[in-house]
């Protein structure tokens, strides 16, 4: 049994890869590159917006390396010959080259970075035409930037501080050196020199070894780079106020599970013993009834209750008896445990009603469904004919056997529940997870929504994981092997 | 080989057996005892139909106008100007529409014609079958000529247009609008009013009628159901069985994917994906419900042909020499079609409830008349037309192919034969 | 069926055919119906046999005879929405257990009246193990010690010839094979010391040799505790082997009632002999099976008077009657109208396969 748990756990990682790899694929061969659109001066939106996407889309781009290659990274090759070639198709001095490519060869020469910057110091000292030299000039200090190290979230040692102080002041030293295309002869060269004699100073940067190729050939790409920043839970940080995103997300969490936990709490502990009474009762007018209702349960969707009952129950026409949103009061301070948890349960009601009533109508059916083909059985003839009471029979015996298919069914009521809590969380104003993710699609923060969604993914193979095991552990048929 | 003369009655090898009942028609039959289910058919029947003539319900172009003597149609030429009807859902039921009458009076002529002759029924079926393929391909190519061809015209609007010019009393205007004069984009009602005066069911936020939203919504969400489901019972069935009929090392592998993708919580991967997307469109959703939910029915397809795969008739089938691919398609699916029908039923209500929660949440596709958007606006309006009237079509929509569903459930199974 | 009258020769006889032999059950004109949507099935329709202490009743008949229905009415597991039991008694110390309530019935079953199934597969519940469902029939019916019951429950496995059945006890059903759920049944019915063991075909689901062996056992235990058993069969060799009385039944009725020597060297209903005929015999030297024609009435619609008529070779128009329950023998009962031709002649045929 420990084994079984063991190997279960085990299973689950390689799992939680898979899923993560899908979400690599879908991260980097998704229709559309968000912001892409940007690019082209598109959108309704306006410009802060369209500036605010802008800057998530960079500091999301940084974050899961998307200016880096998907797989094998062989720009220390670099040549001048290509850069030259970007170049030109960037400046279109002949316009021969169309729009869409022109913004390609930007963005190819941004995320060339640091790699590209041998080839620009060369043009910058050899090209003849002064608008070439001129770019390569003023692309020289944005490629050649030092990144700085744990910019956000205040993850920074003393080290890193320092760091970035040297690395700032060097930045800021090399953004002088450029000149525009009218500038004079000697305003270049004197910028020709001084780049030249900077990454003559700086030269081991640019000095490829052989190990040092492979490394980066593996390692500065999009594929390692996102394992290692999954292995080390970096999620990044949120663009609208830089903070690390994990960390709120850890923060959401707790409400969000306590929403689902009781939801399943509710759905098991309803569901069950409806499930027996009806079958037990089976096809009296009660238990018809009760069907048609749970049935017309199923079919309502959830979003719609919510607003029905939001409407209906708080907004104070008719009626005022539940608060319109949130988790909690808002001033909890005074208050004893007791009464913040009946505060709580208090603002939790109606969600708690919205989340589980559709789970619950289903796994009822399936109770009833179960219980019948169980007390169908023969051996609960036999237990029948040992001469045990009736209760007994139903509830040791057949609910026992009946209730091991319905624990499956957790499995499945699971991605379910972790999905609906998005729409219950916005309509109700629960700070949880879904509410987030929501809020993160309309600011677009790219990094908040990937996090969520590993997390989501992470929690649902966890719920799996327990369905599974109480499954083992509820039908000793099951072997381990 | 079947000649033209076994094709004619004679007497029938079976005897007292009766007709000639194919498992279909056994299914159906069992189908057809359940009354609420096949209430429930017709009813789907009847949206589709709804959802169908929806521009001959409301829109605004009349079908017919006269100016001065001069009399125009231009209800027909709008119903493909793709300004006025952007999407090509719209486009493939207003085909639709317009091939309604004609397509009813040409299939109950054959019918008739078929079931006069001497046919029988086996032959019958196999002709009926091959005209309406026939009769499909011809839509389908029209369909795509519609599309490839796309028509606009200057855009009229007639009813202002037939206001003023009787106002102004110079000009002799006669028309024929349909019930509803205003279509399911036109604005400038007084936002947020209720039902009445002319609004049925009230008006939305942006000042347009919300019954007439409804009607067009039929189409929306109707063709989002089953296109999605449609995409993933193809994945489902193309993976499960091969799952099933190959085993090993391929049925680990599926099963692999199964079990990830069942992980995958959907709405949220949804969400994500469609946060990358700059504009959603319906076939955004369609697609993206099609590839994540495929793993039920692949599990189904799967048991089945697990289990069909060992039973007799099979190896039958393999001793006499049949292609793999002949015993697949033509011995196993047909028997392991039966649960993934079921599923299918029940998936297009379960998608069409995914794609509205996505339209409330304002993720869904703008420019459509979901009604998942109208409840959207309820909500944050509070205003009780504008949440129970497209909460009461999603109920009814989707209770609807559930119950067809369970009916097919139940159709289906033995134990309940009749 | 020379080698079935060999065997029941061979048997000891025992004190069964003495009717001074007190009977701890009787069944007076027992009617058990079946009301449903489609009508009523008249399951049992009105049977009465007696079991005396220590002896062995077999009843037997096609399936759809009401065999079953019988037994289960005994202890009253009809499930009550459709089936009902509308006339009769039912005696057993004492008491009518028709007219009982349900509290009282249960203090029977299990106590009693015990009754073993015919799928040990599937009668044991698979989430429980053999000892804790062994030792749940023992604390309802006795007052004793958790630990107590469990001794007993371990002394029964021994019993029933389950080896190492220290740990056998905390096995699963699922872990055992078919013939050990069968001990385990019988151990678990034989628990509180029944007066009379029901066994619903109790072999029919096993491996011949296993079924010998079940059967043994049986007779075993009974004759240690003086035990009646009433066994359910449809198998005329088991009956053979085990029973000292035998009831046939057809169609919900008793068609003959006799000592299990009587019964098979004279079997004088039609049906019992036709029964006896479509016994496959080696020896025989005819190459078809025999069988009888035509099928078992369904419960809903018996006919009219002798609901064997429509297959019987000798029936003519007196049996559009109801033919009454005659005692044409002691201990020998017979429902037919023309018993003494068909005895007549099914004892010529046993004569001629004799020789």
């Amino acid at each position: 049994m420990f084994t079984y748990i063991i190997k279960r756990i085990l299973l689950m990682i390689p799992t939680f890869f898979a899923i993560s790899l899908m979400i690599f694929v879908i991260l980097n061969f998704a229709p559309g590159t968000p912001g892409a659109s940007l690019a082209g001066g598109e959108g309704s939106q306006s410009a802060e917006d369209s500036v605010g996407q802008r800057e998530s889309y960079q500091i999301f781009k940084e974050q899961f390396n998307l200016d880096k290659p998907v797989l094998f990274n062989t720009r220390f090759q670099l040549d001048t010959a290509t850069v030259r070639a970007a170049i030109g198709d960037v400046l279109n001095a002949d316009r021969s080259v169309s729009i869409s490519r022109q913004i390609e060869a930007q963005v190819e020469i941004e995320d060339w970075g640091n790699y590209a910057v041998p080839a620009l110091v060369e043009i910058l000292g050899s090209d003849d035409v002064v608008e070439v030299r001129s770019y390569a000039s003023r692309r020289l200090p944005l490629n050649a930037k030092r990144r700085l190290r744990n910019l956000y979230g205040g993850r920074s040692s003393p080290e890193d501080r320092a760091h970035n102080k040297t690395v700032l002041s060097e930045n800021r030293q090399i953004s002088t050196l450029t000149f525009p295309p009218t500038a004079s002869k000697q305003e270049q060269a004197e910028v020709t020199l001084a780049w030249q004699t900077w990454i003559k100073k700086n030269s081991d940067r640019w000095d490829y070894t052989g190990t040092k190729k492979l490394v980066i050939l593996a390692t500065d790409t999009r594929f390692f780079k996102y394992w290692m920043n999954l292995a080390r839970l970096d999620f990044g940080v949120s663009h609208v106020d830089k903070r690390p995103v994990l960390k709120k997300v850890f923060k959401k969490l707790r409400y969000s599970l306590s929403l689902s936990f009781t939801a399943v709490l509710l759905i098991y502990f309803v569901s069950v013993p409806l499930g027996i009474w009806s079958s037990v009762n089976q096809n009296t007018t009660s238990d018809r009834s009760l069907t048609v209702v749970l049935f017309m349960l199923y079919s309502l969707p959830s979003f719609f209750t919510g607003v029905v009952l939001l409407n209906f129950l708080t907004r104070g026409a008719p009626f005022k008896v539940f608060p319109t949103s949130g988790f909690e009061s808002l001033d909890t301070s005074g208050m004893t445990t007791l009464d913040y948890l009946g505060d709580v349960l208090w603002h939790l009601v109606l969600p708690i009603i919205c989340l589980s009533y559709a789970g619950l109508a289903a796994l009822s059916r399936y109770a009833r469904t179960g219980l019948l083909d169980v007390i169908r059985a023969d051996y609960i003839r036999t237990a029948r004919a040992k001469g045990l009471p009736e209760f007994v029979v139903i509830i040791k015996h057949a609910a026992r056997n009946g209730m091991i298919p319905i624990l499956t069914l957790l499995a499945t009521l699971l991605p379910t529940l972790v999905g609906g809590s998005v729409v219950i969380e916005v309509i109700f104003g629960i700070p949880g997870m879904g509410l987030y993710v929501w809020e993160s699609i309309l600011l677009r923060d790219y990094n908040a929504i990937m996090a969520v969604l590993l997390i989501a993914s992470g929690l649902t193979l966890v719920g799996l994981l327990l369905s599974d095991l109480s499954y083992a552990l509820v039908d000793p048929r099951i072997t381990f092997d | 080989m079947n000649t033209s003369a076994d094709d004619h009655k004679e007497q029938s090898n079976f005897g007292d057996a009766g007709e000639d009942l194919t498992y279909a028609d056994i299914v159906w039959g069992q189908f057809k005892h359940n009354r609420v289910a096949l209430g429930s058919l017709y009813a789907i029947f009847g949206l589709i139909l709804l959802g169908t003539m929806a521009p001959v319900i409301a829109s605004n172009q009349p079908f017919m106008w006269e100016l001065d003597g001069v009399r125009s149609y231009p209800w027909f030429t709008n119903l493909f100007d793709r300004l006025v009807f952007e999407n090509p859902v719209d486009i493939f039921f207003n085909l639709l529409l317009v091939a309604l009458v004609p397509g009813v009076v040409l299939i109950g002529w054959r019918v008739t014609k078929l079931r006069a002759s001497s046919l029988t029924k086996r032959a019958r079926r196999r002709r009926m079958r091959s005209e309406a393929s026939v009769l499909l391909i011809v839509f389908v190519l029209t369909y795509i000529a519609v599309l490839l061809f796309p028509h606009q015209s200057s855009y009229t609007p007639y009813p202002k247009l037939m206001d003023r010019i009787e106002t102004k009393g110079v000009q002799q205007v006669d028309a024929l609008f349909p019930i509803f004069d205003f279509g399911f984009r036109d604005t400038g009602f007084r936002p947020l009013a209720g039902p009445g005066n002319g609004h049925l069911l009230g008006v939305d936020n942006s000042g347009r009628d919300v019954a007439v939203r409804l009607l067009y919504g039929i189409r929306v969400s109707l063709t989002i159901g089953v296109v999605a489901v449609a995409i993933y019972v193809t994945i489902g069935i193309i993976l499960g069985a091969s799952a099933g009929f190959f085993g090993g090392r391929v049925d680990l592998g599926i099963q692999r994917l199964i079990e990830i993708f069942m992980c995958m919580p959907v709405l949220f991967v949804i969400i994500t994906l469609i946060a990358f997307l700059d504009h959603t469109s319906i076939f955004h959703i369609m697609v993206l419900i099609g590839v994540l939910r495929w793993t039920g029915v692949a599990r189904l397809t799967r048991g089945e042909f697990l289990r069909l795969r060992n039973q007799d008739f099979v190896t039958a089938a393999e001793a006499l020499g049949y292609r793999r691919r002949t015993i697949i398609f033509k011995q196993i699916l047909p028997n392991a079609l039966g649960p993934v029908l079921v599923a299918a039923a029940f998936g297009v209500a379960a998608a069409i409830l995914l794609e509205s929660t996505l339209s409330f949440l304002g993720l869904g596709d703008v420019s459509a008349p979901s009604w998942g958007q109208t409840l959207k606006e309820g909500y944050s309006s509070g205003k009780w037309h504008l949440i129970l009237s497209p909460g009461f079509a999603i109920f009814f929509t989707v209770s609807v192919l559930n119950l067809v569903g369970e009916g097919m459930r139940d159709a289906l199974d033995p134990k309940l034969r009749q | 069926m020379t080698r079935l009258t060999r065997s029941c020769d061979n048997r000891q006889a025992v004190s069964v055919t003495d009717p001074n032999s007190l009977a701890i059950l009787e069944i007076e004109d027992l009617k058990t119906y079946f009301y449903t949507d489609i009508g009523v099935a008249r399951a049992v329709d009105g049977i009465s046999f007696s079991i005396g202490k220590g002896e062995t009743v077999g009843v037997v008949g096609e399936s759809g005879c009401g065999k079953s229905v019988t037994a289960m009415s005994i202890i009253g597991l009809i499930p009550k929405p459709p089936g009902e039991i509308v006339g009769g008694a039912i005696h057993f110390g004492g008491r009518d257990l028709t007219k009982i309530s349900e509290k009282e019935l249960r203090k029977v079953r299990g106590n009693s009246i015990s009754m073993i199934f015919q799928e040990p597969m599937s009668s044991l519940n698979p989430v429980y193990t053999v000892g804790d469902q062994i030792i749940e029939g023992i604390l309802v019916h006795q007052d004793l010690h958790p630990r107590e019951a469990r001794a007993l429950a371990i002394e029964m496995l021994k019993k029933v010839g389950i080896p190492a059945a220290e740990s056998r006890v905390d096995e699963y059903p699922h872990q055992m094979s078919g013939g050990m759920r069968q001990r385990v049944m019988i151990a678990m019915a034989l628990a509180s010391e029944p007066l009379l063991l029901i066994a619903d075909e109790p072999t029919t689901a096993l491996d011949v040799t296993i079924q010998a062996q079940i059967l043994e056992l049986i007779n075993g235990l009974q004759k240690e505790a003086g035990m009646s058993v009433l066994l359910i069969t449809h198998d005329l060799g088991v009956v053979a082997e085990t029973c000292d009385r035998v009831v046939v039944m057809y169609a919900g009725k008793v068609a003959e009632m006799a000592d299990v020597r009587t019964l098979f060297s004279k079997p004088s209903h039609p049906y019992t002999g036709a029964l006896f005929r479509s016994l496959p015999d080696i020896s025989s030297r005819e190459s078809e099976l025999a069988t009888i024609p035509g099928m078992v009435p369904s419960a809903f619609e018996f006919p009219e008077g002798c609901r064997f008529r429509a297959r019987c070779g000798y029936a003519t128009d007196i049996c559009t009657q109801e033919p009454p329950l005659v005692e044409i023998a002691p201990q020998h009962q017979v429902a037919c109208h023309h018993h003494q031709k068909a005895a007549a002649e099914q004892l010529r045929t046993l004569a001629g396969d004799q020789s």
